[in-house]
């Protein structure tokens, strides 16, 4: 018996190249794929492995001086890279390093899923991320840490400082004319998302080896304060003589959808194309407009087809 | 107790702020200077780990500290994407 032998508590991430710290509690869930067994008498009797994976997810601590390097590692796909493979012949590594002295490393790694951005004063700026862990390449499996290498490993805390911690409000304009120009959002803000779809590429040698990108999508929601009824119909713009109609083209009711901090330095996000797609007329207290969705198109500008969204911070 | 007139009172919040930005400045030059240091250590990590590598796989602690070395003594130059190899 011990009293001290009862492992738990915090720990940092570093990947890509960056020393990643969580805003809340977060976990590393390992698990064996596996296919069934069956018999027509019996049902399922037994399993065969498919492959292993690590799932890390959690939601990284935002500042002002990392905030862009997060963004380039945790949005990585866009949508010109369909077809790409996701995971480069070099392995890239994550080590958790926790506060009670151990790192625990996975050999190679992708981002499975990017998180959702919300752009609120009081609230973080990134959602949870899911970092998907594969085996090393080792075809005869005789390396004991193909999956995760655990060993002691001193603690060092790394630099933060609270101060510079993103916690802004936000400017919200869709297109330039009026009431649109100006949207007040309610207390939970401008929710962002990149949803890339991801397949696999699986031999039957190896398992799981690798993941192809097959679409990358973007939208955002917001509950708008200042809109009434006749604006949510214009926003919609079902009546519109050139836009609506039968087989119309979605994109020609989009306007651009500009989401900006009021702090020079802190995060801005751009839709060229932001499209509106759904969104109820509520009859209560809270608001007559509910939570609005616009979609990101894409659209040319003298011939050069624009990015499907733009993250970065505000310069003036 | 004497009561501070509003002049001190913007003169000390003034101060206080002057100096809080000195130190907010330190502060940031120090989290480049890490992120940087990391992102070295993190592809020193990697490369000791890549099947063929010349040399013992290294710890990131280990990786941070020949991290440390090559950045310091000249003055932080190196520059993010550098190519990097490893003793053997």
């Amino acid at each position: 018996m011990s009293r001290t032998n009862y492992p738990a508590g915090p720990a940092y991430l570093t990947a890509g190249g960056l020393t990643i710290e969580m805003a809340e509690d977060w976990k590393a869930i390992s698990q064996i794929m596996k296919a069934e067994m069956k018999t027509n008498l019996h049902g399922i009797v037994g399993y065969s492995e498919q492959y292993v994976i690590t799932k890390i997810t959690g939601k990284p601590v935002a500042l002002s001086g990392n905030f862009a390097a997060l963004v380039a590692y945790l949005l990585p796909y866009t949508p010109d890279m369909i077809g790409q493979l996701v995971m480069p012949d070099t392995d890239a590594p994550a080590i958790i390093q926790t506060r009670d002295g151990k790192s625990i490393t996975y050999p190679a790694t992708f981002i499975s899923k990017q998180p959702d951005l919300t752009f609120a004063a009081n609230t973080d700026i990134f959602g949870e991320f899911e970092l998907t862990c594969l085996r090393a390449y080792d075809p005869d499996l005789t390396d004991p840490t193909d999956v995760a290498e655990v060993a002691a490993s001193a603690f060092a805390a790394p630099s933060l400082d609270p101060l510079t911690r993103i916690r802004s409000p936000y400017t919200v304009a869709w297109g330039a004319t009026a009431p649109f120009d100006a949207i007040e959002t309610d207390k939970s803000g401008v929710k962002f998302t990149a949803d890339a779809k991801l397949a696999p590429v699986e031999p039957d040698l190896s398992g799981l080896i690798n993941m192809r990108i097959e679409s990358v999508e973007a939208s955002a929601k917001f509950t708008p304060l200042n809109l009434d009824a006749d604006d949510f119909y214009n926003f919609l713009a079902l009546s519109h003589a050139t836009a609506a109609g039968v087989g119309k083209v979605l994109g020609l009711r989009g306007q651009q959808l500009t989401v900006q901090s009021t702090k020079v330095g802190d995060p801005k996000l751009v839709i060229p194309l932001a499209v509106p797609d759904e969104g109820p007329l509520g009859f209560d207290l809270k608001s007559r407009v509910g939570e609005v969705t616009l979609n990101a198109h894409r659209k040319a500008v003298t011939g050069v087809l624009q990015a499907l969204y733009t993250l970065g911070v505000r310069a003036a | 107790m004497a009561k501070l007139d509003k002049q001190t009172l913007k003169t000390a919040v003034d101060s206080a702020l002057a100096q809080a930005g000195d130190e907010l400045n330190e502060t940031a030059a120090r989290m480049a200077y890490e992120m940087r240091r990391d992102k070295l250590a993190f592809d020193l990590f990697a490369e000791s780990r890549r099947p063929g590598a010349k040399g013992n796989r290294i710890s990131l602690n280990e990786a941070k500290a020949i991290a440390d070395e090559k950045l310091k003594p000249s003055g932080d130059r190196l520059e993010a994407g550098s190519s990097h190899t490893l003793e053997a």
